[in-house]
């Protein structure tokens, strides 16, 4: 049923970057960091919430890195971040998504498919250790703040 | 402190610290897999050998990484 959320409109289309996203990254399902990451690549929604895609996605790397450190691994490469561009694309569908995700998206029986402005509201909503939450702290996005631009997005 | 083992360190951790540290080598290691795996075609490698070098079968190497 998830698959009818790639179809249409602009929710379409930010599932579509967060599969691209999730891909990228090398993840195997599809989480709530990568919606967001999705939202993203949206400019009107990069510019509500304060960073841009590239901020977001360093951030990503740098929290991975930091708990490959508590941990006592240290690479001294750009990992993780960037996939092997030889290596075949992973079977990866909105099949994949996490239980959190499909929580973000999709409203439930019988309602219309969320819209975007639906997805970043719950991303917001979003607690730790979700890692949508863990994304938006590591960013020092302000929740309350991004609800105000939200609902005025032209100021 | 110097003599933590990686259990220990993982247990003095928060959770998910650890778990996303899983997940990232998870991630390298299928970097670090797929490189390989180029790279031993290139030298002439059969896929018979790349699978009993990796501990799995050729045809699961194969439908993984040919292309």
């Amino acid at each position: 049923m998830f698959d009818r959320l790639l179809d249409r409109g602009p929710l379409g289309t930010v599932m579509k970057a967060a599969l691209d996203e999730a891909w990228r990254r090398g993840d195997r399902r599809l989480g709530t960091e990568h919606l967001l990451l999705g939202l993203l690549h949206d400019e009107t929604q990069a510019r509500i919430l304060g960073v841009t895609l590239e901020q977001a996605r360093a951030a990503l790397d740098a929290l991975d890195r930091a708990a490959l450190a508590a941990v006592g691994i240290r690479t001294d490469h750009a990992y993780p971040g960037a996939v092997n561009p030889t290596s075949s694309r992973p079977p990866l569908s909105v099949g994949s998504l996490t239980s959190n995700a499909r929580a973000v998206v999709s409203p439930g029986a019988g309602k219309r498919p969320r819209t975007t402005e639906a997805v970043l509201e719950s991303l917001l909503d979003c607690a730790l250790p979700d890692p949508a939450a863990e994304l938006l702290a590591a960013l020092g996005v302000d929740p309350v703040r991004v609800r105000r631009r939200s609902a005025h997005p032209e100021s | 402190m110097k003599d933590l083992t990686l259990t220990d360190r993982v247990g003095a951790a928060d959770p998910a610290t650890g778990l996303r540290a899983a997940q990232a080598l998870h991630r390298l290691a299928e970097q670090i897999e797929s490189a390989a795996v180029d790279h031993a075609r290139s030298q002439g490698w059969s896929w018979e050998q790349i699978g009993d070098a990796l501990g799995v079968s050729r045809q699961s190497v194969h439908s993984k990484y040919r292309r």
